[in-house]
């Protein structure tokens, strides 16, 4: 893990909180189940699973998102997912997904050069991806648009279309190290309105309590974007 | 227009002091009765509507009451009006006349016309002479009282459920609440059709409100210990009568759901009132067809462990071998989504998943098992893995961990079950030909003997020799 965190940059300024998929996330899928577990004490996951439209339940794909504090928190979870997996020395992807995530892992079928499997971590999200149907489909499309959602700053075309909005971006001098509290209070998770996204030039983002902090990496003016995603 | 007038109707009532308690009953029976046969009763037994003795057509001391054509009138007559509500509405109805009117009053002025609840679990702390506490699922209790007037209408709706070993030889209690009009005693009892036995008569005395409270019956000589794990449908025929020597009269026909247990579930499962690992009956539907007619723990869990494996519901996650219904807590509610033939959290499944439902189901029938760790990165023979039918080494080397259902202290002189694949049964495992066995209550065993463990891993440095029983790691994960 350590070197998972050294490897970890754009990751460690990047922050959500509440993302959530809806049933129009994935098209030609039908999300047939959402299922919110509290896998240990103090920690949610979300599980879609997606079915894809006329498969007749053949084709599935299972997705599970769990928000951290941290990007830390997150590798860890991110551990613990292959921890409890029987295949022994997942592989780190080193394809075409990886550019994905601040650490992936993937798996493919035996007897497929496709992408069945991926979990990977974007800032203080943990994903897990799979193909959990009779039929395996490669998930690659999937993972990929995901981690967009995750880590990309809204387009202006976006932001005109009313699928994103910019909340008003703190704008601060700060010393090196200095902790600045972006977002003072989180507002309560509500299903279907939309998440947020913060991102920050550099040091790194995480939630303290209800609130979420920036530590500065560097002395200097800063401009952190916060934005509020329509689902 | 044959049959009654209105205003002979209101005669007869003010004529016989009818009073308003008893007009309500019989608007109530006339309106709840599901079928004509629950108004004209089982031949030959008499009710619930009964001759009056002393008056009647004919020379019989006893004639007829009201019959199934007669009865079908009035069902049908209800359909018309959207229900009655009035007893005047019993007027021009073909083959009601006079008698079976009179017979009509005289039934309900004095009667026991309802039974209101049923309790089979009225001590939550005990379950030597009552029913087990149960819940339906995770987020749902179940009905209490177990049988409810109006509510309860299916068997589903009346769930109960019975350790074998605590209550055999015991007396079984229920507690029943009744209702009567112009009685204060009379004797009840209840003719069961299946297991459970019947109900013993007792006599029952009633307030000035015709309420019994709650009293305590017993059962009948139950046959349910001898039949092992099952689950049954149910039904109590219950029965009135004033003097001992009169002939029973029908009341009302309870339906029950009835689940039978070895002994007390074991963990996760608990009896503690209000917790949300209560048995549930969701699970005691598939946990009882699976393991029917097991009478003691290594059969029901084998049982289970075979319809697991069997089920075609799962399959084994060949490609990454991951848990999907979850390692802190087991997502129970979603695998039972899945065995019922909904989505759940999809088709695969791994080591975990299956040893939490194998074992989960088994300790609901009171068996003992344990999840519990094999590790660690060890090499595998060929083996069938859940939902395929070919011969194959996962992953082309093997498990960085394998976990299984296990007994006592899940040690290396301990058995386990394995739900999750089929080892090689013959003498040479590590090669063609293969001989399927699913592994059940089988010796997890050292590298020496060929027990579970010689025949799951080649007897190589990387294979057996690094597959270790791993008791520290063994738990019960809580259902969610």
């Amino acid at each position: 893990m350590e070197e998972w965190a050294a490897n970890t940059t754009v990751g460690r300024h990047i922050f959500n909180y509440n993302y959530r998929m809806t049933d129009t996330t994935l098209r030609d899928w039908e999300l047939v189940n959402v299922v919110e577990a509290e896998n240990e004490p103090g920690l949610t996951e979300k599980i879609y699973i997606w079915e894809k439209t006329g498969s007749r339940g053949k084709t599935l794909v299972r997705i599970g998102i769990s928000e951290h504090n941290d990007w830390r928190l997150a590798q860890a979870q991110l551990q613990s997912h292959l921890m409890h997996s029987t295949r022994p020395n997942i592989p780190r992807e080193f394809g075409k997904l990886a550019e994905i995530g601040d650490v992936i892992f993937a798996c493919q079928p035996r007897d497929a050069k496709v992408v069945a499997a991926a979990f990977f971590t974007r800032g203080n999200v943990t994903v897990t991806v799979s193909s959990v149907g009779e039929t395996v489909i490669d998930i690659s499309n999937i993972v990929s648009m995901l981690d967009r959602a995750l880590s990309e700053t809204p387009s202006t075309q976006e932001i005109k279309k009313g699928l994103a909005e910019e909340l008003a971006p703190r704008s601060f001098e700060a010393m090196k190290g200095e902790t600045v509290k972006v977002i003072d209070k989180l507002p309560e998770p509500v299903a279907r309105s939309g998440w947020i996204k913060i991102i920050a030039p550099d040091g790194e983002l995480r939630r303290e309590e209800d609130s979420v902090v920036y530590v500065s990496s560097q002395a200097g003016e800063k401009k952190v974007g916060q934005y509020w995603i329509v689902h | 227009m044959s049959g009654l007038t209105a205003s002979y109707i209101n005669w007869k009532m003010a004529a016989e002091g009818t009073t308003a308690a008893t007009k309500a009953i019989i608007l109530d029976f006339i309106n709840t009765a599901p079928n004509a046969a629950a108004i004209a009763g089982i031949e030959p037994s008499e009710g619930p509507v009964v001759d009056e003795p002393g008056v009647g057509y004919g020379d019989q001391v006893r004639d007829y009451d009201i019959g199934i054509t007669v009865a079908q009138q009035i069902i049908s007559k209800r359909s018309s009006l959207g229900g009655f509500t009035n007893l005047t509405q019993l007027s021009n109805i073909k083959g009601f006349g006079q008698d079976k009117f009179n017979d009509l009053l005289y039934s309900f002025s004095k009667t026991v016309h309802e039974i209101s609840a049923i309790q089979f679990n009225f001590n939550s702390s005990t379950i030597t002479n009552d029913a087990l506490n149960v819940r339906k699922n995770y987020s749902t209790p179940s009905p209490s009282p177990s049988w409810s007037k109006g509510v309860s209408h299916t068997f589903a709706d009346s769930p109960v459920a019975y350790a074998i070993k605590e209550t055999q030889g015991k007396p079984l209690g229920i507690r029943v609440s009744l209702k009567a009009n112009g009685l204060s005693a009379a004797f009840v009892r209840a003719i069961g059709d299946g297991c459970l036995g019947s109900v013993n008569e007792q006599l029952v005395t009633f307030d000035s409100d015709g309420n019994s409270g709650f009293q305590t019956f017993y059962l009948q000589n139950p046959t349910f210990h001898a039949n092992g794990v099952n689950a049954y449908n149910i039904s109590l025929r219950w029965q009135w009568r004033y003097l001992p020597t009169d002939p029973w009269r029908e009341i009302v026909t309870t339906k029950h759901r009835l689940f039978v247990v070895l002994e007390s579930p074991t963990l996760p499962w608990v009896q503690t009132v209000g917790s949300t690992s209560l048995p549930w009956t969701d699970a005691l539907e598939i946990a009882c067809k699976w393991a029917s007619g097991a009478i003691d723990k290594v059969t029901a869990a084998t049982r289970i462990t075979e319809r697991y494996n069997g089920c075609g519901r799962v399959s084994y996650d060949t490609i990454s071998g991951a848990t999907m219904y979850g390692w802190a807590s087991y997502n129970f509610t979603q695998m039972i989504n899945r065995l019922n033939g909904g989505p759940g959290l999809g088709e695969k499944v791994n080591c975990t998943d299956s040893a939490n439902t194998v074992s989960t189901l088994a300790n609901l029938l009171g068996c003992d098992l344990w999840q519990s760790r094999m590790e660690a990165n060890f090499d595998l023979n060929p083996v069938i893995a859940i939902g395929y039918n070919v011969w194959e080494v996962p992953f082309g080397s093997g498990f960085s961990y394998h976990e299984v259902p296990w007994t006592g202290a899940c040690t290396e002189v301990d058995h386990i079950y394995d739900g999750c694949l089929k080892v090689e049964g013959d003498a040479d495992p590590t090669s063609a030909p293969h001989v399927p066995l699913l592994p059940t209550n089988m010796l997890f065993g050292e590298c020496v003997t060929m027990n579970y463990r010689l025949r799951l891993c080649p007897p190589t440095p990387t294979g057996c020799a690094r597959c270790h029983a791993q008791p520290g790691t063994k738990k019960r994960r809580p259902i969610i």
